[in-house]
């Protein structure tokens, strides 16, 4: 894609992923907090920061693009796919019914995550109107 | 990761004033409990927290044994108060022994209660812990502004 290449730099790909990431993390988040009391279920969230790092700015990488929704993924085309990591459960657990799900926890992780998107958005306005300022030479 | 370990550290602390307050309301529930699975009366229960670093790098790990990280607190065990239980005369008790007398939990109210009171204000200082780390980087967002 072009977009990763001149002005843009890679800024707008690797914000424009940890948006992605963020949003998935806060739908599993939610996930979690709605199954606080299913018997069994275990605690989930997205390894963002392992996810960012995949994602290296290469300019010259040579990407496979899919012309079929059947096509396998290959190299970066798995983007769009997130791992899950299984919460470690805690280690002294007063409940009996096998949920991992820690209320208090999910509540941080919530709060650090909606934090994290909004910084990303930020950037990325900001990216934008340095982009604008400079097309409209400064006059605004 | 530093602007976000203030919140995880408070989470824990919720999290592990919540066991506390689970196990006074054991406490307060059982006041009275004169049967158990492992017979004899119900023992009070109290939680042992412990002082714990959050692993995420080997530097986190480096610096937590050299005593200067943040640590969170982790609940590691839950123990029987081991003060004997209270002995209380009542010979129509069908658990009274040849006696008479009925052996009760060693609960006091007024231990629970404070301890309620205190778990109580250690959750809400927690809670004004985190809402404070999260006020702090949402107004180091609005620099950018």
């Amino acid at each position: 894609m072009p977009s990763s290449q001149g002005i843009f730099g890679g800024t707008i790909d690797l914000l424009h992923r940890s948006m992605n990431l963020r949003s998935s993390q806060h739908r599993v988040i939610s996930a979690n907090v709605a199954n606080a009391d299913t018997p069994h279920f275990k605690a989930f969230e997205v390894a963002v920061e392992e996810e960012l790092r995949k994602l290296k700015p290469e300019a010259s990488r040579v990407l496979p693009v899919r012309t079929h929704a059947g096509h396998l993924p290959v190299g970066r085309g798995g983007a769009d796919r997130v791992t899950l990591k299984a919460v470690a459960p805690p280690e002294l657990d007063l409940r009996a019914d096998g949920n991992t799900v820690d209320l208090d926890r999910s509540m941080g992780t919530l709060s650090e995550n909606a934090i994290q998107y909004k910084a990303s958005a930020q950037f990325i306005s900001r990216k934008f109107k340095g982009l604008k300022n400079v097309i409209s030479g400064g006059r605004q | 990761m530093d602007a976000f370990d203030a919140l995880h550290i408070s989470s824990s602390g919720l999290s592990a004033q919540r066991i506390r307050m689970n196990l006074i309301s054991a406490n307060l529930a059982n006041a009275n409990t004169t049967r158990t699975p492992e017979g004899g009366p119900y023992r009070r229960k109290e939680v042992v927290f412990e002082a714990r670093a959050r692993a995420g790098s080997f530097r986190d790990m480096l610096r937590a044994r050299q005593g200067t990280q943040a640590a969170e607190v982790r609940a590691v065990k839950v123990f029987d108060d081991p003060r004997p239980p209270v002995t209380k005369y009542d010979p129509g008790h069908p658990d009274a022994d040849e006696l008479g007398y009925v052996r009760l939990p060693n609960v006091n109210m007024m231990e629970e209660m404070v301890n309620m009171i205190s778990a109580t204000r250690s959750y809400e200082a927690n809670v004004t812990a985190i809402k404070a780390a999260k006020d702090m980087a949402l107004k180091a967002l609005e620099i950018g502004r």
